[in-house]
């Protein structure tokens, strides 16, 4: 088992629709994938399709998380979701025997072929999760927006708590999320980024701003589903190859 | 039941005897190729289909000479190796189980180890020696050569008889034929010097014993066809010479940090080109990766147009123009040579695009060779020359100027003799001031400039990379006009300036410059060859005195050898025959210009190539190809004199007349070729399309990013492949964009027209930085002429002459075209035959659908 962990550096700039894209660009080259929701928005159901009133998922079943089958689904091209539920706001987040709990049943799934690999999504604020997740991680993505926010984040994140993680997940990048050369601003922080980013933290892939990929969430697919031509696709299936040769997995 | 249905589905389409005949190619080929059921399925592997192992049969339509095909094909898959198989086995270290073909193989294996050792070791042996400089060894090279000279000359003067001559020299072809599949240098310096071997002793034949003095008019004519043969001889070695070892230099990297890099200044001269043309040349010159500080641009205007100056003030370089146009673009360059002072310039004509790598590239060498004061680059052709335009052979076939700069400048290289061209060069402002600037005593400047850079001392350098693009020539006629100005210039040269004579050469240099004037006196020797066998077929005037036999057992060897030596030596640059053909079509129109210059050289003057133009209409140039149909017209009266010869002559000159016949045959299917060049096919679009396949990303209005290909571009519009069809109409705003070194850039476009996955795009660039990105993202891509050159390992000299007889016909096609339409069914119908013909040779499998993709171009 191979865990992912996906968080956005700024809020917005497309961490949980990536966990989803991702999921199935790998599930398309043939991986056996989970998608996991550890942010409390539990948005990233929607991105399979899970209907909006249906409140299951991890905190309803925080008690039994041995049994997985309780609150994972899948969907018909075979990716596993988990999603993180509807909640009160009280007993929001799960406690960390918790989260081992659902790592250890993770670990129990037995992959079709190759290696299983787990994407977890974690809210862009919860500093306190990715780091307890690192613990399980082997790659931690951090997605990052060309837009004016983008330096000072990155300044914080980089001053203690990218160094903090590093402790438990040595691999640790920042990807680009939301390219658009066609507009200034954008353009000129990318190069700004791409210009001053350590090259060992920067995927050299990055990707395309595209519309298609909030009218895939709009009509709950992927957007393999939604739209083949898609540069978004291109872009996801590039990410997933090298995602392929970091992990050191072929491509089944 | 399914063949019941086949054959009804079958029935709708065709004739009972074709439906039959389908019927009956898809039951052998299930018999045959399908054993299986699954295999039936199998749709994808093609070499269950006949089509795969008979390319050269139309299965659904039959011809009459099918079975023939058939046996033929099949013959030649069961007894010869197909060059797939013959990869295959070149890459597999798996012996074969065949007993019969393992020992075939052993056989050649030990035939080719026997010869590769030695020549390994000879290679060796050849560096060693030319590194150390002991006496001993130099005493040593010095007696083995005057021993090897003296043998050669017993040799070459031996006379023999028929018998004795065919045998020796069946001896050398067979050794020829050997060593031509063995790699390495040293094989080929064997071909070529049997090659030299056996056309010296053709020669001296012909001096010693061919002449009939006796008869006035056989003496003269025999005189004249032997100068030119001389002629040719000479060239022929000069050639061998100048190419023998190509120095393919690398690239030299330039110090580490740029405040050491020397300053720049690029001149860009223009005489009277629209500026749509010059406008990319300069916009990509400024975007030349070098330091702003170090890099002054000039435009050079001998227009002196006002719309020049603006646009030069807009997008900041300099612009020049002076009071006088006194010695055209040498003195333009002068000018403007006086007026600035960086260390180095670099001169691009107005049409040649350069590159953003273009000074970091060329400049290094600078660094390391003090002395060194001309590097040269090739200049690369984005657009199709008359030849390939013409001929539709674009991008297929290597094109004319490749043998001069893929080969011949890397050989002269090797003799420190690279000429400047004019174009896409460096030069060191110091020596080029010493010898007083452009050379402007003759109107190829550019070859002067550097025979007086030579002759101070100073190095030339050429990197075999195209770092700049320009357009060809725009028809056959300005083609025929650059070319006039270059034999002209070459002549004044050789006249003004002898290359033979004065201080400051080596004798490498003097050979190449040599070769290179020589070259261009090539109209008169060519018009004799080809009227030559008129004197015997019309005239009845024996100017080669010998029997035929002799004559045969003389001459064949000696083209052959040339041909397999040149095949060798420069097939990939150029195929054989096609030198002929560039050849004959100029031939006409230099031997005037060329004779006056060695006569006066000081008369003549420059003209300038038209470039960028458009053909609206397809039309045949007669005025241009007069001189050829003139010639056309008096050989084919030769060959009915000679095929009425054969029938009714006497029986004692039969063999001579076959041997004039076949040489005239040759000379119109040349002739043929020259006068197809002619008809100057369309050329609408103003600026060209540049053919690629590249990824690129489109946004629509609507911010939807689709992935895209890039197919063509130019500068001002694209053209992409979609992966889906789009609802995208003409006029709709969209972006496109593309990698721009490391970073991208999008540009705005307006879609032009939309059929089905095919987008056709203008691009609106608001101002200068998004022209100079476009710029960098396209012509001037590091990498953008990469991959363009065809670099076939081994040439076939017997297929290329297939091709040079399919042009010729289509030259006499296009002439009976153009005079009599009605009559074009007698071309046709030899054409027919012809290529009938040509499908009953056996063809490597599966190579049918490539024919069909390169009729698609």
């Amino acid at each position: 088992m191979k865990v992912i962990t996906l968080q956005s550096l700024q809020g917005g700039a497309g961490g949980t629709s990536l966990t989803a894209n991702l999921s199935a660009a790998c599930r398309r080259r043939g991986h056996s994938v989970v998608a996991v929701d550890l942010n409390p928005a539990n948005e990233l159901r929607l991105h399979f399709g899970m209907p909006l009133d249906d409140g299951g998922g991890l905190i309803a079943e925080r008690k039994q998380l041995q049994a997985l089958d309780r609150y994972a689904y899948q969907t018909d091209d075979g990716e596993v979701y988990i999603p993180f539920g509807l909640s009160e706001l009280s007993t929001k987040a799960l406690k960390l025997d918790e989260l081992q709990q659902l790592f250890e049943s993770l670990q129990s799934i037995k992959a079709a072929q190759g290696e299983l690999l787990v994407f977890v999504d974690i809210a862009s604020y919860d500093r306190q999760l990715a780091f307890q997740c690192a613990a399980w991680s082997t790659m931690m993505l951090h997605i990052i927006e060309p837009d004016p926010r983008a330096y000072p984040v990155l300044q914080r994140f980089g001053s203690g708590f990218l160094q903090a993680l590093q402790t438990r997940c040595r691999d640790c990048f920042v990807l680009l999320n939301k390219s658009a050369p066609q507009l200034e601003l954008n353009r000129d922080i990318f190069d700004l980024l791409r210009a001053e980013l350590n090259p060992e933290l920067l995927i050299p892939t990055f990707i395309q701003r595209d519309q298609h990929v909030p009218e895939a969430l709009a009509t709950q697919q992927s957007i393999f589903n939604y739209s083949l031509g898609a540069q978004a696709n291109v872009d996801l299936m590039a990410l997933a190859q090298w995602l392929e040769r970091q992990l050191g997995i072929p491509s089944p | 039941m399914i063949l019941v249905q086949q054959w009804r589905e079958l029935r709708r389409r065709q004739s009972i005897v074709a439906a039959a005949w389908s019927m009956l190619v898809l039951w052998v080929e299930a018999a045959f190729f399908k054993p299986s059921t699954t295999g039936l399925l199998d749709q994808d592997n093609e070499r269950l289909n006949f089509e795969y192992w008979y390319p050269n049969i139309r299965w659904a339509r039959p011809r009459l000479l099918d079975p023939l095909r058939f046996v033929v094909q099949t013959l030649w898959l069961i007894f010869f190796k197909t060059s797939f198989e013959r990869e295959q086995n070149e890459r597999s270290a798996i012996p074969s189980k065949s007993v019969f073909r393992a020992t075939r193989d052993w056989q050649k294996s030990l035939i080719k180890r026997v010869l590769y050792y030695p020549t390994l070791l000879l290679d060796r042996i050849f560096r060693e020696i030319s590194l150390s400089r002991s006496r001993a060894i130099e005493a040593l090279h010095l007696s083995l050569m005057l021993a090897a000279f003296a043998v050669l000359i017993f040799l070459l003067t031996l006379p023999m008889e028929a018998t004795e001559q065919g045998l020796l020299l069946l001896l050398f072809w067979g050794i020829a034929l050997w060593v031509r599949e063995i790699r390495g240098r040293i094989p080929m310096l064997l071909m070529i010097l049997l090659s030299v071997f056996v056309s010296t002793r053709y020669l001296i034949w012909r001096v010693t014993q061919t002449i009939n003095w006796d008869v006035p008019l056989d003496a003269s004519f025999g005189i004249l066809l032997l100068i030119a043969e001389v002629y040719a001889w000479l060239i022929l070695v000069l050639g061998y010479i100048q190419t023998i070892w190509p120095l393919r230099r690398s690239v030299v990297n330039l110090p580490e940090d740029p405040k050491q890099w020397p300053t720049v200044d690029v001149f860009i001269p223009s005489y009277n080109e629209p500026l749509d043309v010059v406008r990319t040349t300069v916009v990509a010159a400024t975007a030349m990766d070098w330091p702003k500080d170090k890099l002054n641009i000039y435009v050079l205007d001998d227009g002196k147009r006002a719309e020049f100056a603006k646009f030069c003030e807009e997008i900041g370089v300099h612009y020049m123009t002076r009071p006088d146009n006194s010695h055209a673009k040498a003195g333009n360059l002068n000018h403007a040579l006086k007026q600035t002072k960086g260390d180095f310039v670099t001169i691009f004509d107005c049409d040649h695009i350069p590159s953003r790598g273009f000074l970091q590239l060329t400049l290094g060498w600078f660094s390391v060779d003090p002395k060194l004061a001309l590097m040269q680059t090739p200049h690369h052709f984005f657009s199709p020359d008359p030849f390939e335009r013409n001929l539709s052979v674009f991008r297929s076939r290597p094109n004319e100027g490749e043998l001069f700069y893929g080969l011949i400048q890397d050989g002269n290289d090797m003799w420190n003799a690279s000429f400047f061209c004019g174009s896409c060069a460096v030069l060191k402002r110091g020596p080029l001031e010493e010898v007083g600037g452009i050379a402007v005593e003759t109107v190829t400047e550019d070859a002067h400039t550097a025979l007086k850079l030579h002759r101070l001392g100073y190095n030339s350098a050429y990197l075999n990379v195209p770092l700049a693009a320009g357009l060809a020539t725009e028809s056959l006629s300005a083609h025929i006009g650059q070319r006039i100005r270059w034999a002209r210039g070459m002549a004044q040269i050789f006249r003004l300036d002898n290359p033979l004579r004065g201080k400051g050469l080596t004798w490498g240099q003097r050979i190449c410059y040599l070769n290179a004037m020589l070259y261009f006196l090539n109209g008169i020797p060519r018009t004799i060859f080809l009227l030559a066998p008129l004197a015997f077929l019309l005239l009845h005037s024996y100017i080669v005195f010998a029997p035929a036999i002799m004559i045969a057992m003389y001459a064949i060897p000696h083209l052959i050898h040339a041909n397999l030596a040149n095949s060798r030596a420069q097939g990939a640059y150029r195929h054989s025959f096609w030198a002929e053909m560039y050849e004959t079509v100029l031939s006409w129109y230099i031997l005037r210009p060329t004779t006056v210059a060695l006569i006066s050289p000081q008369h003549g003057k420059f003209n300038v190539t038209a470039k960028g133009g458009t053909i609206p209409e397809q039309y045949f140039d007669w005025k241009i190809s007069t001189p050829y149909l003139v010639l056309m017209g008096i050989s084919l009266v030769g060959f009915g004199f000679g095929v009425y010869g054969l029938l009714y002559g006497p029986r004692d000159e039969l063999l001579t007349v076959s041997l004039n016949l076949a040489w005239i045959t040759y000379n119109l299917i040349i002739l043929g070729g020259a006068v197809a060049v002619a008809e100057e096919s369309k050329q609408e679009r103003a600026t060209h399309r540049i053919v690629v396949n590249r990824p690129v990303k489109l946004y629509t209005p609507s911010e939807h990013c689709y992935s895209a290909e890039l197919v063509d571009f130019s500068a001002s519009g694209a053209g992409l492949k979609l992966v889906d069809e789009l609802a995208l109409a003409a006029g709709d705003r969209i972006s496109i964009v593309m990698a721009e070194g490391d970073t991208e850039h999008a540009f705005n476009a307006r879609v032009i027209s939309m059929r089905g996955r095919t987008l056709g795009v203008r691009f609106e660039l608001p101002d200068l930085v998004s022209e100079q990105a476009y710029v960098r993202a396209t012509f001037a891509r590091a990498d953008a002429w990469v991959g363009w050159r065809l670099r076939e390992e081994k040439e076939k000299p017997l297929s290329s002459l297939r091709e040079i007889i399919s042009i010729g016909l289509k030259g006499y096609q296009r002439i009976v075209l153009q005079l009599a339409p009605k009559f074009v069914f007698i071309l046709t119908f030899i054409t027919r035959i012809w290529e009938g013909l040509l499908t009953l040779l056996p063809q490597n499998p599966g190579s049918g659908d490539d024919d069909d993709a390169m009729a698609h171009y």
